[in-house]
């Protein structure tokens, strides 16, 4: 997935989960906290429910290797070291962010 | 709709548009520095309140009025809204986010800086205050711009406060029909509503 310099906040669609839940990503350097506010305080103006949307943080951009696979992406020279660091970070924490789909999956199902 | 007006700290010139847009500060003359401090919410935001929205009122065509803050980042406030607006299926038309930072001048920056990122308040204050009151007219013009492009408002929104401030219960009005309904179906008999607290 090809996300723009200047589409920081973009919500994008992932498509649909196998219980029919919407899946989107949205991703924003820093200013995470301000993130969280504004999503709520958006929920809150339009009265919209707690459970009509789930909000996760990945902590992807807590890996250092990528990172620094983001970083080394900016350099046309140094991209595919870029790719690699970033694909073997993700590899790296592949089992805790399945970890945490299964989480929040499972999370989903005991809503009332 | 929703008018949301965001600048870098929504702490000054945000605050002071949406105080303009709801009749709290006056369109034909630069309000005195005490009539600037005494809007709620001005020079008041901290950081760990970026990105809340803030009601501040319901205008006379019955626009409710926000502000917030989204530091250097509009397109990130932007981009979010509209996604989730998207999502949960708001129209477009529902909301019209303005961004005020560009007629904030270095005053009011510097100033704003004292004051908000290192609590300078007593320095800080009067120098935002002062860039406030020289940015002023420029505000009250992009407000203007606003209401013109939001529409309700009935015909020139410039006069429109000086006109209805002339009833006895708060606001005439003669555009409306005879059961005292308004052109949008509010009725015209309380001053606006003001609360500022975090929705």
């Amino acid at each position: 997935m090809n996300i723009k310099k200047n589409d920081p906040g973009k919500v994008l669609s992932l498509g649909k989960d196998a219980r029919g839940n919407d899946v989107y990503a949205l991703s924003v350097k820093g200013e995470r906290g301000m993130v969280y506010r504004l999503v709520e305080s958006f929920l809150n103006m339009y009265g919209i429910g707690e459970n009509e949307l789930s909000f996760v943080d990945s902590g992807a951009g807590d890996s250092f290797y990528l990172l620094a696979g983001l970083y080394c992406c900016r350099f046309p020279l140094l991209v595919p070291l870029g790719r690699y660091l970033i694909s073997t970070g993700l590899k790296k924490h592949y089992g805790r962010l399945s970890q945490l789909t299964v989480d929040v999956q499972s999370r989903l199902v005991n809503l009332p | 709709m929703k008018i949301i007006y965001h600048c870098y700290g929504g702490a000054h010139s945000s605050v002071i548009a949406a105080a303009i847009h709801l009749g709290l500060l006056p369109e034909n003359r630069v309000p005195t520095r005490e009539e600037i401090c005494a809007v709620p919410l001005y020079d008041r935001q901290g950081a760990d309140e970026h990105g809340h929205f803030f009601f501040m009122g319901k205008d006379q065509a019955g626009h409710e009025v926000y502000l917030t803050a989204r530091r250097s980042r509009p397109e990130v406030l932007e981009n979010i809204f509209t996604g989730l607006a998207g999502i949960f299926g708001i129209s477009s038309a529902d909301y019209y986010l303005v961004n005020v930072m560009g007629k904030v001048n270095l005053t009011m920056k510097l100033g704003g800086f004292l004051s908000r990122r290192w609590g300078v308040t007593r320095v800080g204050r009067p120098i935002v205050t002062v860039g406030t009151q020289a940015a002023y007219f420029q505000i009250v013009k992009l407000v203007q711009r606003v209401k013109s492009e939001v529409g309700g408002y009935g015909e020139n929104p410039v006069f429109q406060r000086k006109h209805f401030s002339t009833c006895r219960s708060g606001r005439d009005d003669s555009h409306g029909t005879p059961d005292g309904r308004g052109e949008t179906g509010q009725k015209y008999l309380e001053p606006a509503v003001f609360e500022y607290q975090k929705k």
